[in-house]
């Protein structure tokens, strides 16, 4: 038998986690503030404020969906 | 320069308070985890491949890196990306396939352990205590530089910036050890690609696509090898068998498979193939990264007609004048947060190396052998919080020099160049004796400091040759020293070298396992994206 190794916390729950309120906070600033450049013709925070969105919920998904467990291979 | 490039606002603020809070959250979220020194040190060999893989990729993506690569597209085109496929790639591929059994299965925890057992005591000494002293004169380097740009983008003082970043990268390693560093590399990653992507699409898009952009180029900036046969007719005055010989072997090889602060990565995970799909898995990432910094560079190169040039501003402004240009408030305060965690993937990752080395390699074998391993976790933190102060003295050692980051990097592949000879010897010729390492490694640094002081600077095309040739020669003197004390020498028993060599070591077998998980297919494929790659580019 190995020993049994140490189980830190889920790291993909902190990566969705930063990236759904990067989202929420871009995007929403793009939503409603809707900022202005020059050489930029869309709005740019909001499409990629939805970007960061998606990522960091489909991080939450999936760390929920398959949880994290320490199997010993080989 | 009074001027402040950007005036970031209360949401770019918040963005980039958020991030901390995050970071250091990390850290308290560790500190409870920490019973062991195999936690504190080597993350408990736990991490699975996915992370271990991107930590890899992101110690060594650091802000210097970022701001100079995209400083070095605009000022010699594609040319740049040479240092991410043939002078990153085949010595990753290697590293996993043939360097990391040694040291995974051997159970060592630093690069010069393996010296010792190999070697002698003094080869792993000499080994510590110079990796020690540019570990921490690089992590004061990058901390100074870091503190420039932002003094200039938003106008922090000097000292506030050096201070603030440092007070953050102690807390968050200093609680949590490896395992913070390595969580907050995977963090920072996501965070620099997510942060920088939309500057190369959009710049595109404005210059109105690739082909487009090269055209308003000079010939060389779009082609990798095409103009190589000649130094002169490139912008980085180097022959392609420079290229080849100095980058791609020698520089690359020493750097990717001897440098702890990458291969300790490595260490971190959870079974031998995941420490061996680490370096494999981060190829297929390092080869995306010219998208995310030269193109940048290149497109800088175009829009900015007088960057580089007398009264323009400075080639390491390219990356942030793009930012300014396209990012509006609340995307800006993501782009500078890519930047700081950029800076700090790269100062955590120094600092995490020097600790293990300080406390197993110097504090543990000199100082104090049979400690409970609490103490040693304690040493560590003491190493941490020396090795950051001592950085904040070094930061303004470096700032007092201007130029001192080219001389550092100069010596550093020194250094590596001559150790990459001595482990290529140790694992490969089992003849290779205990003092043969000892005065290979001595000589081979020696050789390269004194050619360095020995050749004028204009001797070469431009000080990129110069590095390239001087790390082939010392690596040549480490290897033929090496080899002549040797047969001299009384080699080491098969006992002795038992797991040490290639000859006297278990291969371990995948064959029962599906391709996706088995290193040698992975590296496979690599090799093929980088030949594709390079034949595209052409």
């Amino acid at each position: 038998m190995k020993p049994k190794k140490q189980t830190y916390f889920d790291l993909r729950k902190v990566i969705g986690g930063v990236f759904t309120i990067y989202g929420l906070i871009i995007s929403g600033y793009g939503l409603f503030a809707a900022p202005v450049k020059t050489h930029i013709h869309s709005n740019l925070n909001l499409w990629w404020g939805l970007v960061l969105l998606i990522f960091g919920l489909a991080f939450l998904a999936l760390s929920f969906w398959k949880p994290a467990i320490i199997v010993e291979e080989e | 320069m009074d001027k402040v490039l950007f005036h970031a606002g209360v949401v770019d603020y918040l963005v980039i308070i958020l991030y901390f809070v995050f970071v250091i959250g990390i850290g308290f979220l560790l500190k409870n985890h920490m019973k062991s020194g195999d936690d504190f040190f080597l993350s408990g060999r736990s991490m699975p491949t996915w992370i271990t893989g991107l930590a890899f990729l992101s110690a060594n993506l650091g802000a210097l890196e970022l701001l100079g690569m995209a400083a070095n597209g605009a000022e010699y085109g594609i040319l740049t990306a040479h240092f991410y496929f043939i002078g990153a790639i085949p010595a990753m591929i290697f590293l996993g396939l043939y360097m990391m059994p040694f040291y995974y299965a051997t159970k060592i925890r630093s690069v010069p352990e393996y010296l010792k057992l190999r070697y002698n005591e003094a080869t792993r000494a000499l080994n510590a205590v110079a990796f020690s002293v540019m570990t921490i004169l690089v992590s004061g380097i990058s901390l100074y530089s870091m503190g420039l740009i932002f003094k200039v983008l938003i106008g922090w003082s000097l000292t506030t910036s050096i201070l603030f970043s440092a007070v953050i990268v102690l807390i968050y390693v200093g609680l949590g050890g490896l395992t913070s560093s390595i969580y907050n590399e995977v963090l920072q990653f996501f965070l620099i690609w997510f942060g920088l992507l939309p500057i190369p699409f959009i710049g595109l898009h404005e210059l109105g696509g690739w082909d487009k952009m090269l055209e308003r180029l000079p010939d060389s900036f779009g082609h990798l090898w095409q103009n190589t046969a000649d130094p002169s007719q490139n912008a980085m005055g180097i022959s392609w068998l420079g290229i080849v010989l100095g980058l791609g072997f020698v520089l690359a090889f020493g750097y990717w498979t001897t440098d702890f602060l990458v291969v300790q990565r490595g260490f971190a995970a959870k079974n031998l193939r995941a420490a061996q799909n680490t370096p494999i898995f981060a190829t297929f990432f390092k080869m995306a990264v010219p998208f995310l910094v030269i193109i940048p560079g290149l497109i800088a190169a175009v829009l900015f007609h007088n960057i580089g040039k007398p009264g323009g501003p400075s080639y390491n402004l390219a990356l942030p004048l793009l930012i300014q240009r396209y990012y509006p408030p609340g995307l800006l305060g993501l782009g500078l947060t890519a930047m700081l965690a950029s800076f700090m993937s790269g100062m955590a990752g120094n600092i995490t190396a020097f600790t293990s080395i300080f406390t197993y390699d110097i504090y543990q074998s000199y100082i104090k052998k049979d400690a409970p391993d609490k103490h040693y976790i304690l040493v560590g933190r003491w190493a941490i919080v020396i090795g950051i102060i001592v950085s904040i003295g070094t930061a303004y050692i470096a700032g007092s020099f201007p130029s001192v980051m080219d001389y550092m990097q100069t010596l550093f592949s020194f250094f590596n160049a001559p150790l990459f000879a001595i482990f290529l010897l140790g694992m490969f010729w089992k003849r290779t004796t205990a003092w043969g390492g000892f005065w290979g490694l001595l000589s081979g640094v020696v050789g390269a400091i004194v050619l360095y002081i020995a050749i004028p600077a204009d001797f070469y095309g431009s000080a990129q040759a110069g590095n390239f040739w001087r790390a082939f020669i010392a690596w040549a003197i480490a290897m033929v020293v090496a080899i002549g004390v040797s047969f001299f020498t009384k080699p080491k028993s098969k006992e002795e070298l038992q797991g040490l060599v290639y000859a006297y070591s278990e291969k371990p077998n995948y064959k029962h396992l599906s391709w996706y998980k088995r290193p040698g297919v992975l590296s496979a494929i690599s090799l093929v994206i980088l030949v594709v790659i390079n034949i595209w580019l052409w």
